[in-house]
């Protein structure tokens, strides 16, 4: 309360300082570009107005419908990967591992290969996954194949699981800090009320983690749109996605109306895909309920 | 030139002190004085607005209306760096960066005290509050009493010439408490310093203080010593808020060699205080003034009593007694020679009961 | 009560280990395997393609580039977040909680959208494409980060330290320089630690803002465009050693404050 006080006598004169540089960059730097972004798209090479660009789409043969569909495709199931790596393992390191040095240590090491950066992430991949990879390596000394997988590599499920990897950190972070911030007893007393740990996973932790779930799941969306990297180096020539596509129509085609009309697409529609997906999850939540099935068991029906 | 030999405390006057937030009055013009070197401990429930009154004092809150004076020199209009206050916080509000020596040096770095003259005064004030040789101790490896030693060393420090303290002894186990409550009474009165003390806590309030102000919803009810406090309560929150006792309805019979004589609950007795003849009041009997004697005593002020429940309570035992639907509590030290549903009469302490103005 | 699900738990744990470090730590092994390729089997012991990797004069002028750009950007985004911070924690009123909410909003944006904005907008006004505005553009990439960073702390303070200082005669900026700065120090160190490695890590901006020079992710791009040579390998595990110890420099005070929660703080 006093400090509430101190704010109001020393005046908001301070806020508006420290506020300024950021908001000022931001707009002069991310919104106004972005709004000239929006507006070229609606231009010709040449300069005129045009809706040309955007009827270009439509156009099957272009095969650009196809490579958006595939970029918000393997977007969504990147949320879906991200979301088993990092639910259990955010829970185990918020709630249940009892020794602080084994959680800042795995934090640590999850940091420290998430902070390598993109490119590294995705270059690595290409000794696991290669015809004399890690994995065909693997099979062929345990005698499971005699011939090595030529398709691990290039090809969507090499880009997908690239993509997992070098963004499922952004929700594990999100998801572990919101479930530490619960209280032990909460949970305590949900076992004590007769929840199974499943019960009380689903029924406590994850309502009151949702916030940092959906955060999370944004945070590992967004990248997915604009990867380059993984699709280039690991990809091969059939899995396009939309960011390259965008990265060849400015340095290679050299039409940067037709670049910026995909980059307003590409936006449009991964937004329109996160509020189809936070939908569906709401209906099929509600459904669940509608019918009586618990996302849980309690323990005493065992 | 230390606290202790040039610097007394100053007179400390409140004048009808208000402040909002938003439409809820937290402090309704309070007024109150205390003279130099006097300790007040402001008791009141949470929410009662004793905080907001302190945080007015030391200036982290602005009052919307009222005056403030220390030594008659008005202070309201200063920031909280140039009032001659010094806060001991709650939770004391240690600087976790700074260890002990820095954070009793802080403020005197602050007023720009020569270095020799820094480390004097942290020495001499850590003497004072018993932590010589902790000088370079971590916050963190204190216990709760020795941060409180360290808080109220780096508020003294400064040499305030009036010291707040809002609750601080609330965050320390009842052992310590006790035991500090003395030791800082003790080391106040030694430095004629001038307290505002506040507590939700009557035994905090009544060890350290010298008046007591008792306060409900922004309101100060009554300011009076702690015996006359006890005893003589001008209303029902602070009779109850202060101690146990049952509240009588009854009306003046007669005055009687200075005290009044009272009919309630079908007995008359006499009181302390002071009303007209015919007129209602209100009697407050401390469970310290219902005295058990044996059934049938003559002068005995209600017969055909019940005992309905016993509680011991340590040194004492709480006894509920009954007569009808009339309940009222008693106290006796050590565990009673009665037990549940024995027959007893109930006679009062001579100058116990105590009409309410 | 701590039994069988734990066992799945703690296996989901060790599989996310093993899936994180796997592809690292195999990259680090065949960084100084002697044959050329980044496949088995390893044929021998070598440092030929550390020291392919460091004779090579464009390794050297683009780690130039790169710390000029991270060191820019880290300092450039380490004042304006920790500035933005106070107003996320402390801005009160509908204005200041929507300016607080729309500071991040680049953590939304695809950074090629982002690269591809700013390359037009660049272009159009008439700016020059070099450091500048490669900077810029990090700038507005990671300073978001670099809040949380420091938001994440500042969520925690106790502002009654400001109370404290103030009453025993500190001015608003005396509490300022002596008391809340020092105690944020660890958060906004960290933060300029992440905005370094953010920028120094980062390849699309860089491509689509930066012309005349290469940053190291760029010319990195650009080699392992041409069968991966193996000095990318040697180059995969410097970085992935230099952002261990950045890590760890940043990390024991981020975990502290994360595993323990707020109990260390103040009382």
């Amino acid at each position: 309360m006093s400090a509430g006080l101190v704010k109001n006598a020393r005046g908001s004169g301070w806020i508006t300082a420290a506020a300024l540089p950021w908001l000022a960059s931001l707009l002069v730097f991310f919104a106004l570009p972005l709004a000239g972004l929006a507006a070229l798209s609606l231009t010709d090479q040449s300069g005129q107005v045009s809706l040309a660009n955007y009827a270009s789409l439509a156009d099957l043969a272009s095969g650009r419908l196809d490579v958006l569909l595939r970029t918000l495709r393997i977007g969504v199931i990147v949320i879906i990967a991200s979301l088993c790596i990092a639910l259990p393992v955010a829970y185990y390191l918020a709630k249940v591992v009892q020794s602080p040095r084994i959680e800042s240590l795995i934090l640590l090491l999850v940091s420290a290969t998430f902070l390598a950066g993109p490119l590294v992430r995705t270059v690595s991949w290409r000794g696991i996954l290669g015809v004399h990879g890690l994995i065909n390596e693997s099979l062929l000394q345990l005698g499971l194949i005699s011939e090595p997988i030529l398709s691990l590599l290039y090809g969507e499920l090499a880009m997908t699981l690239a993509l997992t990897y070098n963004v499922f950190p952004f929700l594990l972070f999100t998801t572990y800090l919101s479930m530490k911030v619960i209280d032990d007893r909460i949970i305590a007393a949900a076992r004590d009320l007769g929840a199974s740990p499943a019960a009380a996973f689903f029924r406590v932790v994850l309502p009151l983690a949702a916030p940092g779930v959906v955060t999370g799941a944004v945070l590992v969306f967004v990248p997915t749109l604009s990867a380059v990297l993984e699709p280039e180096i690991l990809g091969g020539t059939s899995s396009r996605l939309m960011a390259t596509a965008i990265r060849d129509q400015f340095f290679h085609a050299h039409n940067w109306p037709l670049g910026a009309t995909l980059t307003v697409v590409l936006i449009v529609s991964g937004t329109i895909t996160l509020m189809l997906v936070a939908l569906v999850t709401s209906l099929a939540l509600r459904a669940c309920s509608h019918y009586g099935l618990s996302t849980g068991v309690p323990s005493h029906a065992k | 030139m230390t606290a202790e030999e040039n610097m007394p405390g100053a007179t400390l006057e409140i004048a009808e002190l208000t402040r909002h937030f938003g439409s809820v009055v937290a402090v309704d013009k309070v007024s109150l004085a205390l003279a130099a070197g006097e300790i007040v401990a402001i008791l009141g429930p949470s929410g009662s607005g004793k905080s907001t009154l302190l945080g007015m004092v030391g200036g982290q809150l602005r009052p919307n209306s009222g005056d403030i004076r220390i030594s008659g020199e008005a202070i309201v209009e200063l920031p909280p760096n140039k009032r001659p206050t010094a806060t001991v916080f709650q939770d004391y509000a240690l600087f976790p960066h700074l260890n002990v020596a820095e954070n009793i040096a802080f403020g005197l770095r602050m007023h720009r005290w020569a270095k020799p003259d820094i480390e004097r005064q942290v020495a001499h004030m850590l003497e004072l509050v018993g932590l010589s040789g902790y000088e370079r101790r971590a916050i963190s490896q204190l216990s709760g009493g020795q941060r409180q030693r360290v808080a109220t060393a780096r508020a003294l420090a400064v040499q305030p010439r009036v010291l707040l303290l809002d609750e601080p002894l609330g965050a320390l186990d009842r052992q310590i408490r006790l035991r500090l409550q003395k030791e800082l009474g003790e080391l106040l009165r030694r430095l004629r310093m001038t307290a505002l003390l506040v507590t939700h806590d009557q035994q905090e309030a009544f060890a350290m203080s010298d008046r007591v102000a008792v306060m409900r919803n922004g309101k100060l009810l009554q300011v009076a010593t702690p015996g006359e406090l006890y005893r003589s309560p001008h209303d029902a929150f602070t009779a109850t808020f202060l101690g146990k006792g049952r509240l009588l309805s009854g009306t003046i019979v007669k005055q009687e060699a200075g005290m009044l004589v009272v009919a309630a609950e079908g007995a008359t007795f006499t009181c302390r205080g002071e009303g007209q003849s015919g007129s209602a009041v209100e009697v407050l009997i401390r469970p310290e003034h219902v005295l058990i004697v044996p059934n049938g005593s003559s002068g005995a002020t209600w017969q055909d009593v019940t005992v309905q429940d016993i509680t011991p309570a340590g040194e004492t035992s709480d006894i509920v007694l009954a007569r009808g639907d009339f309940r009222i509590e008693s106290v006796v030290l050590g565990l009673p020679v009665h037990k549940p549903g024995d027959k007893v009469a109930i006679g009062l302490a001579p100058s116990g009961p105590f009409v309410m103005p | 009560m701590r039994s069988e699900r734990h066992v799945f738990l703690t296996v989901m744990t060790a599989a996310m280990l093993v899936f994180s470090l796997t592809p690292l730590v195999l990259v680090s092994v065949f960084s100084v395997n002697a044959s050329r390729f980044y496949a088995f089997p390893i044929t021998g012991l070598t440092l030929q393609w550390y020291s392919d990797l460091l004779s090579d004069d464009r390794i050297w002028s683009s780690l130039l580039s790169s710390v000029l750009i991270a060191v820019g950007v880290s300092a450039i985004s380490t004042c304006m977040g920790t500035a933005f911070a106070f107003v996320v924690v402390r801005g009160t009123g509908r204005f200041w909680r929507t300016a607080s909410v729309l500071g991040f909003i680049p953590l939304a944006v695809p950074v090629l959208v982002l690269a591809a904005a700013l390359q037009v907008a660049f272009v159009e006004i008439g700016l020059p494409l070099g450091y500048g505005t490669v900077i810029i553009g990090h700038t507005i990439f990671a300073t978001p980060f670099v809040v949380l960073m420091v938001v994440a702390q500042l969520f925690r303070y106790d502002w009654r330290l400001d109370a404290a200082a103030r009453d025993l005669g500190a001015s608003a900026v005396e509490t300022f320089r002596h008391v809340t700065l020092p105690i944020l120090m660890p958060s906004i160190r960290s933060g300029a630690i992440l905005g370094f490695l953010l920028s120094f890590n980062e390849w699309a901006i860089a491509f689509f803002t930066g012309r005349g020079f290469n940053t190291l992710p760029m010319l990195v791009y650009s080699m392992q465009r041409n069968g991966l040579p193996p000095s990318v390998l040697a180059y995969s595990s410097l970085i992935v050693i230099f952002v261990l110890a950045a890590v760890l420099l940043l990390l024991p005070f981020v975990l502290r404050m994360l595993v323990r929660g707020a109990a260390q703080e103040t009382t």
